[in-house]
């Protein structure tokens, strides 16, 4: 009998398969979606530099996929790939991260990352949770939500993490949730080739340390969730703040031609070098 | 007294609950709460205890949730928070400025080893860290040891002759998430042992004050030197605060240090936290075969006890240290204060023995293998590494 080979597997470390994450996780799907979006593009592995920070979602490319992968410290991975990006400007630097490690911890680095325009491909999956310490409210828990650390209900509204970033002045956001695959391997793919501060959230489930406490106890439970609640950008644009109430807005979001920071730099390089030299 | 089976995180957070209710009178109580494992579980409680009069705040990072604490501090509160390994790296400056105001933050630190790499076992490295932050240090060995502590921490960092923060650390796992029977004081009982929280240089409309501007040497020279007056009073502080416990509750918790069957040893052997435990039961075992062997366990490192453990070695001839936390280019922590301590008996062989870091679990047999090495040696050497994991 033949061993079935999926297509893909050549990217993945398959000595250390099956991955950490739970039955029913966003995270398995995200990682499918990005393997799938380097082999169309035909990415060589070799230039991707992965960077991740704390939590499940940083699981995604930590330690699975084959390419450089560095796993730092929480919240800080797009400042660890600033680093990076202006040693290494052709490379393509990827940030796969969550919600409490991007949008909490460490969301003044992403603020900065995206005014800064620097060019990263930063994938947001947002779970709504703390997932890998057990399901803690995060910044973009709903308001009203049962965690462990909101056991009555969570008082705080939630951060609209992709509005922030387009704010911030990045060049690329878009919102997709893990039940539009295939819209996400697109934008996966245009994110990959856009300079400038590339931004997708992906809003994700978590059924263990999430959903079991607000009545989605499965994957699949959320994928109907996902499809029920998505609304277009184009039809968003036409309702009320009250009327997307609950909704999930996808699409894309924001894009802009302004000029990356790693090129910003060498063009002001090149021209001090000129005027040092008396051209 | 309600005896209970509890985890050594909810014994905790059992503590911090009933010592921020006891202040329900005063200005209440405020904890800024983010999580990390193995300490989470110490907030979740927190979160589900309805305080009269206070409230714990879940914010986005250890940083600001010592920065809560902070403010809530000198706007008079009680306040307490919980953190481990790279959580309390990222918390050390506002750590740093909580002593620096001199306020009693009571901060619980669930031993685990700091990465990257990561890893979240226990090992000490992440709580020495702060050693040279205005910080009281206790190393609770059992979960008795650990709500007795916290309590005491209240008491003796609260104290006016002392107002600084205090850190009360527990073993990540060994303790955090196992089960033992532990007697939790009742809250009647707690409100006669903590007196409401003053805090005098607290935040009062009626006295407008700046805290925390520029400073000249000389002024941070005076800030300093106040530090280390306070620091200096604990040991004072700090028996008064045990024996009202023990009027209180009934019960004695261990001191800055306890000395077990020293006098006629010649090997004294110190340790902490529950490898203090393991190596009790090896101390025994060994001293029931006829060995002059005895052992410290070593729980307040801030202020180190030095005065407690000169007295408690004096016969000692050989004195070999457990330290489970590595300072790279020198050794163990706390062998760095014994051999310090112990400069004025130069004939007293010191020696370090790096074990069980990175979580590693210290078994009896590798303390026996420490004391036969201990035994066998006629001077000190360099700090050992005794590797125990598999």
């Amino acid at each position: 009998m033949r061993e079935y080979k999926h297509k893909l597997l050549g990217y993945l470390r398959r000595e250390i398969l099956p991955t950490t994450h739970c039955p029913g996780c966003g995270c398995g799907q995200v990682l499918n979606a990005f393997v799938n979006a380097i082999d169309d593009l035909e990415i060589d592995p070799k230039n991707i530099i992965s960077v991740t920070g704390i939590g499940c979602s940083s699981w995604i490319p930590s330690p699975y996929l084959k390419c450089d992968t560095l796993h730092t410290t929480h919240g800080r991975a797009v400042a660890f790939a600033t680093g990076v990006k202006v040693i290494r400007p052709q490379a393509n630097v990827v940030v796969i991260a969550g919600d409490g490690d991007l949008a909490g911890i460490g969301g003044n680095h992403l603020i900065h990352a995206a005014r800064r325009n620097v060019g990263l491909a930063v994938f947001l999956v947002n779970n709504y949770i703390y997932g890998m310490t057990g399901g803690q409210v995060s910044p973009t828990t709903p308001f009203g939500a049962v965690t462990t650390t909101t056991p009555y209900s969570n008082a705080e509204y939630p951060l609209n993490i992709a509005e922030v970033v387009a704010a911030a002045g990045a060049n690329y956001v878009a919102r997709w949730t893990t039940y539009h695959i295939r819209k996400l391997i697109a934008a996966m793919k245009e994110v990959l080739q856009k300079k400038g501060f590339s931004f997708i959230e992906i809003v994700s489930q978590c059924p263990v340390s999430y959903g079991r406490r607000v009545g989605l106890r499965d994957g699949v439970a959320f994928m109907e969730y996902f499809k029920k609640s998505s609304v277009g950008v184009g039809t968003a644009e036409n309702m009320s703040e009250e009327e997307l109430e609950g909704k999930i807005v996808v699409g894309k979001l924001v894009e802009r031609h302004r000029i990356e920071f790693t090129e910003s730099l060498r063009r002001i390089n090149e021209s001090c070098q000129k005027r040092a030299s008396g051209e | 007294m309600a005896r209970a089976m509890e985890t050594g995180n909810h014994t905790a957070g059992y503590a911090l609950a009933v010592a921020g209710e006891a202040n329900r009178d005063a200005r209440g109580c405020v904890c800024g709460a983010y999580p990390i494992t193995p300490q989470s579980e110490i907030i979740e409680f927190l979160r589900g205890f309805v305080f009269t009069k206070g409230c714990v705040v879940p914010v986005e990072s250890e940083h600001s949730a010592m920065a809560v604490c902070i403010g809530a501090s000198l706007a008079g509160a009680r306040t307490f928070t919980a953190s481990s390994a790279n959580g309390l790296a990222y918390m050390a400056e506002n750590i740093f400025a909580a002593g620096f105001y001199r306020l009693p933050v009571v901060l619980i630190a669930v031993n685990r080893t700091l990465g990257p790499p990561w890893n979240i076992w226990v090992d000490q490295g992440d709580s020495l860290m702060l050693r040279d932050a205005a910080l009281l240090q206790f190393y609770a060995e059992s979960h008795q040891d650990l709500v007795d502590t916290i309590l005491v921490a209240f008491r003796v960092g609260e104290d006016e002759r002392v107002l600084l923060p205090v850190l009360v650390a527990l073993d990540g796992f060994v303790t955090s998430h196992t089960q033992m029977v532990v007697d939790l004081p009742e809250q009647e009982l707690v409100d006669r042992y903590l007196p409401h929280c003053k805090i005098p240089h607290r935040l009062r409309g009626d006295h407008p004050t700046t805290i925390g501007g520029l400073t000249w040497p000389r002024e941070t020279e005076h800030h300093r030197i106040e530090i280390q007056e306070a620091m200096e009073r604990v040991p004072q502080v700090l028996t008064e605060a045990l024996d009202e416990f023990e009027q209180v509750f009934g019960r004695r918790p261990h001191g800055a240090l306890s000395a077990e069957h020293t006098d006629d040893a010649d090997m004294v052997l110190i340790a902490c936290n529950t490898m203090a435990r393991t190596l009790r039961n090896v101390v025994n075992t060994r001293r029931s075969k006829g060995e002059r062997i005895g052992m410290i366990k070593s729980k307040m490192f801030r202020p180190f006890p030095r005065e407690e453990l000169l007295a408690a070695v004096s016969n000692a001839k050989r004195i070999g240290v457990l330290d489970r936390n590595h300072s790279p280019g020198s050794g163990g922590i706390f062998w760095q204060e014994v051999a310090t301590t112990l400069q004025p008996c130069p004939d007293v062989i010191v020696q370090d023995y790096l074990v069980g870091l990175g979580g590693g679990d210290v078994t009896p047999r590798f303390i026996d293998e420490i004391i036969d090495d201990l035994a066998s040696r006629d001077k000190a050497g360099k700090p050992v590494w005794k590797e125990v994991a598999v």
